[in-house]
This record gives C-alpha cells, structure tokens and sequence, in this order.
C-alpha cells in the first residue's frame, strides 16, 4: 500500500467519523449517509458482476497491489462506518428513552410532588 | 436545635431541598432518610428503577419521591430532581447526598451552614482531599485512583476540584438554574459533567472537608472508574 492509498484511507475513515459524529444529525447528513450506503451496495453488486474489473482496478487505482487486499480495506472502513452509525443511534435513543423516563418520573409517577407547590 | 455545637434554627432550612438519587439501597435508604430528616424537612427521593424493596421503603416515609419506571443512572436521576428543583420555586437551595450511606449528615449542615454564611458562594462540594486525616481514610487502591481521575479531569476538563467523584453538594438556585439544568451523562460520569460545568462557570464555588464511610459494600466499584474514563474519551457529551 503506497503513503497516498494510506492517506486516503485514513481520510475516509476520518471523514466517515466527522460524519456520524461531529456534525448534528439532521435531513442533509441523513441523506449523505443513504448516498454512501447506496453506493456501497452498487459497488458490492458491480464486485460480484465483473471482480477482475472491480477489485483489481480498485487496488491498482489505491496502489494496495492485490484485489483481496483493497477488499479488506474495504471491510474495514464500512465496518467502522457500521460501528459508527449504530454507536451515534444508540446515544440517541438512549437520550430520548431518558427523556420519556424523566417526564414520566415528573408528571405520572410520583408521591407528595404537589406538597412543595408554592 | 443544638448539633455540631452550634444552636441551629431549623426553620432556616426550609428554603433547602435534600435530593437523594436511590437505586438498589434497601439496606441503606430508611437509615439515610431517618438521618436527614431530624433537620430537613424538605426530601426528594429519585428511585432510579429499582429491582429490590427500595421503592416500597420510601413510599412508607413521608417524603416526596419520584420514580424512573427503568433504571437509567446516577446522572438521570439527578437531572429529574433538578428539574424538580427548578419548578418549585420555593427553594432556594439544593443538596445532592448519596442513598448508599456513605456521606455523614453532620457533613452535610456544615456545608449547608457555610453556603448560608458566605453569600458569595454559589454551590459547595465535598472533598476527601482537604484534610489528611480523611484522605487516609480512603482505601488504598481507591485513593490513587481518584487522585489519577482528579490529574485527568484537571487536565482535560479544566475542572478546579481536589475530589473527581462527590456527590455531596450543595447549590444555590442560581447555579442550577445557569449551569446544571440537562445533564447529559446518566451514568456515572455525570460527576466529571457536574465539575467540568461549574469549573468554567463565572460563579464562585468552594470546596469543603467531608468524610466518607467506607463499609458499605454496595458502593461503586473501583473498576468503574474505567467505564467513566472511556466514557468520558468516546463520547462528545460535556
């Protein structure tokens, strides 16, 4: 693997973090997100159709040299990707189960809250 | 009332609120209660989802108590007494004290005391580091650990406090209502949160001596020390 395929695959993986991470999730990263999921699954399916074009045009391209080896780079980014989106997913729904407890805990399940009403 | 050798009005303290964060403290909850509850009248418990007879033990005291219907963490429940602190009005302060019994209520009027004397003082926390003499009554293991906690979070969250992880405070409505409101860690790292927030913040802020008991085998463990590490690295809450 050449220093610029390397570089390159640390970008991506630090570009895939800023994405998932840094900024708020909202309509325009959601939409990014489908985009980079949708090419993933056409590049699966043109792998599967033509691999010598595929695989070994991708290594040669990134410098990796063998086809397996641009595969497993590959797995990797997606993976962290995966890792990532689900990490970002759980915080959310986390903050929003506790949330929901909060209010419940305020609003329906107490005993003597109205004691300290003024 | 005569305690800690001084005459203490107890109406004075009407105008506190004693919140106590409860999970799984069956042993430990009606003694920790009692004890508050000779000077303060004014108690809000938050059972956090609790599997054991917590709950039924507080729903027979008199006091006030709101409940998580799952258990979400200490920082959660905090954050909904809080919440509660700011829709009433009527207090002026709040105190967070532990349902494990490890914090002494003579502790807690010191501090309730000194925040009433010195107006000056925004919120008032508890330190095991001030005094040798309490320092010593650390576990070993523990101490290191919570000094290695304090160099962390000095460096990372430019917190100013000698002692990582207290939960005996005392704040003024002020603070709460500027700083505190929508905690964002559940869990245990609430505690680096809590500091990281007033550290930056323009009010002032003391630390004050407090002794911990140490027998209670249902206190944190060590080992989660390293949870609130990777927390804290891996999460983008502050």
């Amino acid at each position: 693997m050449t220093i610029y395929a390397k570089t390159i695959f640390f970008i991506i993986i630090f570009l895939i973090y800023s994405l998932t991470y840094i900024f708020e999730r909202n309509n325009s990263t959601r939409a990014i997100q489908k985009i980079l999921i949708t090419s993933l699954i056409i590049m699966m399916i043109a792998v599967i159709i033509a691999p010598s074009f595929f695989v070994f045009g991708s290594a040669n391209l990134l410098g990796v040299g063998r086809g397996p080896d641009a595969v497993l780079y590959l797995y990797i980014i997606v993976s962290l990707a995966i890792n990532f989106i689900l990490f970002r997913k759980i915080a959310e729904a986390e903050s929003r189960i506790t949330k929901l407890t909060k209010w419940i805990a305020l609003n329906i399940n107490n005993k003597n809250s109205n004691d300290f009403l003024n | 009332m005569l305690t800690l050798g001084k005459k203490i009005n107890l109406n004075s303290f009407d105008q506190f609120l004693i919140l106590i964060p409860a999970y799984n403290e069956e042993e430990n909850i009606k003694k920790v209660i009692d004890s508050i509850s000779i000077f303060f009248k004014n108690i809000l418990i938050i059972d956090d989802g609790s599997s054991d007879k917590t709950l039924d033990i507080i729903l027979k005291s008199k006091f006030t108590c709101l409940r998580h219907p799952i258990n979400l963490g200490q920082g959660a429940a905090l954050g909904t007494g809080l919440d509660f602190f700011i829709k009433h009005t009527n207090f002026k302060y709040i105190a967070t004290f532990d349902a494990d019994g490890q914090h002494s209520v003579d502790d807690l009027l010191e501090m309730v005391l000194e925040i009433k004397s010195d107006k000056d003082i925004s919120c008032i926390v508890g330190s095991r580091f001030l005094l040798k003499s309490t320092q010593k009554n650390i576990p070993f293991i523990r101490r290191y650990i919570l000094i290695l906690a304090r160099f962390y979070e000095n460096i990372f969250y430019s917190s100013k406090f000698t002692d990582a992880h207290n939960g005996l405070r005392v704040l003024k409505r002020d603070i709460v209502e500027k700083c505190l409101m929508n905690i964002e860690n559940f869990d245990m790292a609430h505690a680096t949160e809590i500091s990281y927030k007033i550290s930056k913040s323009k009010f002032k802020f003391k630390e004050y001596p407090i002794n911990i008991n140490y027998k209670n085998v249902n206190s944190q463990t060590i080992l989660n020390s390293i949870n609130i590490i990777f927390k804290n690295i891996f999460s983008n809450k502050k």
